[in-house]
């Protein structure tokens, strides 16, 4: 079974029309983030109402099916605000738990390379706060 | 090599994240044991220099899938912060649209 028809079947059929085999690119969290670092900081500087005003619509935006965790943009997105939050698990918690309202099935369903990417970041973000 | 320190012992810190209540919803959200994703944490809490590596596909490809490529995210936060699109109290303070009275 091809990783994309797997998709399919765990998000209901949403992508079973791919039958392509997908090749990973493998990139580390610096290059991800480059590019959309400094447009997020000034956004994320001036929310009145905190992080979750800027990571609900993002989320409804870019996360709301398995692509947008294997996509650079949209993965990017999540972990610059990720590391935002210097680790505080609050937040870490806060961003997380929107994010999984919002995905088709819930973070914990996406295919196994998206998932990872997911559990990887935030454990990640999270050990930032364990530095002194 | 980095010269960042822990807060606290390796022994204590696991105890800390295992107990803490946060981190047990993070790990559930994650689809992990709390002890299973306690020690991912401390992986990269040990290994300071570590820095996670990402399963990505190709722009082409995400494209294909109805996904939205780095220049279509980066567009997408310059109108928020020009202001072309609004991150509104409404409607994203609380994830609720206020409730209408009642005839």
């Amino acid at each position: 079974m091809s990783f994309f028809s797997s998709i399919g079947k765990a998000l209901g059929g949403a992508l079973d029309t791919v039958t392509k085999v997908a090749d990973f690119i493998k990139k580390p969290l610096d290059m991800i983030t480059q590019p959309l670092q400094n447009l997020i900081n000034p956004i994320l500087d001036k929310l009145p109402f905190g992080i979750g005003s800027f990571i609900k619509p993002f989320a409804d935006q870019f996360l709301s099916s398995a692509v947008g965790f294997l996509a650079g943009g949209p993965l990017g997105g999540l972990m610059s605000t990720l590391t935002t939050v210097d680790g505080a698990v609050d937040k870490v918690d806060d961003v997380l738990h929107t994010v999984d309202g919002v995905v088709n099935g819930g973070i914990s369903n996406l295919p196994a390379e998206a998932l990872s990417n997911v559990q990887n970041g935030t454990a990640f973000a999270q050990a930032q706060s364990l530095f002194s | 090599m980095s010269e960042r320190k822990l807060k606290k012992p390796v022994d204590e810190l696991r105890k800390d994240l295992l107990a803490d209540a946060h981190t047990q919803s993070i790990a559930k959200t994650l689809g992990m044991t709390t002890e299973a994703y306690v020690e991912k944490v401390l992986h990269y809490a040990t290994h300071p220099d570590e820095k996670p590596v990402f399963n990505l596909l190709p722009d082409a490809e995400v494209k294909a899938q109805g996904g939205a490529t780095v220049e279509e995210v980066k567009s997408w936060l310059e109108k928020v912060r020009s202001g072309k699109i609004q991150l509104g109290p409404k409607a994203y303070q609380d994830g609720f649209e206020p409730s209408k009275p009642k005839k």
